[in-house]
């Protein structure tokens, strides 16, 4: 029994180092989800083709949207991981509280998080070489992608925001799950209800409406108040019901 | 019908499966080896040396030599040509956006009008009749077409000509082979242009062109009988009062 008591601060930095090195896997799912974002992208994201006016006009649009969107997916399944048994195992290495052993789940959720925001941004680069040089045969209109530093700074923050705020809601529901192994059925049966039952009881569609409020916000400050907010309660919502489980399971 | 529907939810809950099971799949269950952890240690900074690497050369593409230059100013609005050919003004209103003339004389009482758009049906042009005095033996036409911008790039250029001809009674109008204009367009992620006010993708798909229409406008002696199929999208310009 050791006499020195950690502070809360070291054992976070030592339990988040501890998952940067052992939880290498999920940084290879990143890359190999990212690799599929970016094969499904090779023919074009979106595509626009009219007849009017006399003309046959086709524009083929080429983005990384798709691995941001697979990236957010990743957030999401590996949050839900990381309260897995064998995961949380580990935490038990070091002299752990529930508090600090999800303090330093959070602080690798946000650092992976940044990661994966980076990356699924630079991707859209490295699609955009790929396309000019081996794929596409039709003239390239470029004017599309001319994102200055800052713009980009700015969508790397917002993806990043993004895939966290999905990792909030993993390791909500992996924290359900951890509660009760039968959660892992209910959650997914009644998330599915509630998006078919929303629009009966309060007239308006969830997904769209979910949709509008984060992915339509033009400000860059409100949309990081939208996502602190609401990240924020999910990991609160977590930390309290870790706080429940007394004893190790 | 309701499979066709249902198709595409399916096809994207079927991605999403896979995509759920490759990360079940590859998420390792315990905690990793050392030397694990360094190969993907290894593997991913190779990775983000690429994608570092891929940004200076993705803004050193060259842009392709064919396209036309971008428009400095897209016009928000260009004017409707079909109003402007029914109100009588097209002349006045309309002429920057005249393409082409004809002068077509004729002895002829009676004359028919054909319309050649064998291509497609969508070549179908509106044809606007304007019955005149001044104008003995002589038939004007004139072709206008407003700049068929797409993607901020003027590609009126790429519009295939039309031609009108007389001969033996009968004015042809050769209307233009449809164009064929294939292109690609690289487009910010939309994390990005959430913010930079350039469009979502919605809004980007409306957006895509503007103008491209396109009429015929005739002027007529109004002495002479003029006959046509029914098919033919042919309107008489009513006299103005003044």
């Amino acid at each position: 029994m050791s006499l020195t008591k950690p502070s809360m601060a070291k054992t976070v930095q030592q339990q988040f180092r501890f998952k940067l090195k052992g939880f290498a896997g999920m940084f290879m799912t990143l890359f190999i989800l990212q690799l599929i974002g970016l094969l499904f992208s090779l023919t074009g994201n979106a595509s626009f083709s009219s007849t009017n006016a006399g003309t046959e006009l086709s524009i083929q649009y080429y983005s990384a949207d798709i691995v941001v969107a697979f990236t957010m997916l990743w957030g999401f399944m590996s949050a839900t991981q990381i309260k897995t048994k064998a995961y949380r195992e580990d935490d038990f290495i070091f002299v752990t509280s529930r508090l600090s052993s999800d303090l330093a789940n959070i602080v690798f959720l946000a650092v992976t998080s940044l990661l994966g925001g980076i990356t699924a941004l630079l991707s859209g680069f490295l699609l955009k070489v790929v396309v000019y040089f081996l794929f596409d045969s039709t003239p390239i209109i470029q004017s599309g992608f001319t994102d200055t530093p800052g713009e980009l700074l700015t969508g790397m923050l917002a993806a990043a925001m993004f895939i966290f705020m999905l990792s909030s809601a993993g390791y909500l529901t992996g924290t359900f799950v951890h509660l009760h192994k039968i959660l892992a059925y209910i959650i997914p049966a009644a998330v599915i209800g509630l998006i078919i039952l929303w629009p009966r009881i309060t007239g308006t569609h969830l997904l769209p409406a979910a949709g509008e409020f984060y992915f339509q916000e033009r400000s860059f400050w409100l949309f990081t108040c939208k996502m602190m907010v609401t990240t924020g309660v999910l990991l609160a919502g977590s930390i309290v019901i870790s706080h429940r489980l007394e004893v190790r399971t | 019908m309701l499979l066709n529907d249902l198709m595409p939810i399916i096809i994207l809950l079927l991605i999403i499966g896979f995509l759920v099971l490759v990360v079940l799949k590859m998420t390792p269950k315990t905690r990793q080896r050392h030397s694990y952890s360094k190969l993907v240690q290894r593997l991913f900074g190779v990775y983000m040396v690429v994608l570092i690497l891929t940004v200076p050369t993705a803004f050193m593409l060259p842009e392709a030599s064919d396209l036309p230059a971008e428009v400095e100013k897209v016009p928000e609005e260009l004017p409707l040509l079909w109003e402007l050919a029914a109100d009588g003004d097209i002349e006045t209103a309309g002429h920057v956006y005249r393409q082409g003339m004809w002068e077509l004389t004729t002895e002829r009482e009676a004359l028919r009008l054909e319309m050649v758009s064998g291509h497609d049906p969508h070549a179908e042009m509106p044809v606007f009749v304007e019955r005149v005095s001044d104008r003995d033996n002589t038939i004007e036409a004139a072709y206008y077409q407003t700049p068929f911008i797409v993607e901020g790039r003027d590609m009126s250029d790429e519009l295939n000509p039309m031609d009108v001809k007389l001969s033996s009674g009968i004015i042809r109008i050769d209307a233009p082979v449809p164009a064929v204009i294939e292109l690609s367009m690289f487009k910010q992620e939309f994390p990005i242009s959430q913010f930079t006010g350039k469009e979502g993708e919605q809004r980007m798909l409306e957006n895509v062109y503007t103008g491209g229409e396109r009429l015929l406008y005739l002027k007529i002696p109004d002495d002479v009988q003029l006959d046509y199929h029914d098919s033919l999208n042919l309107h008489f310009v009513e006299p103005t009062n003044s």
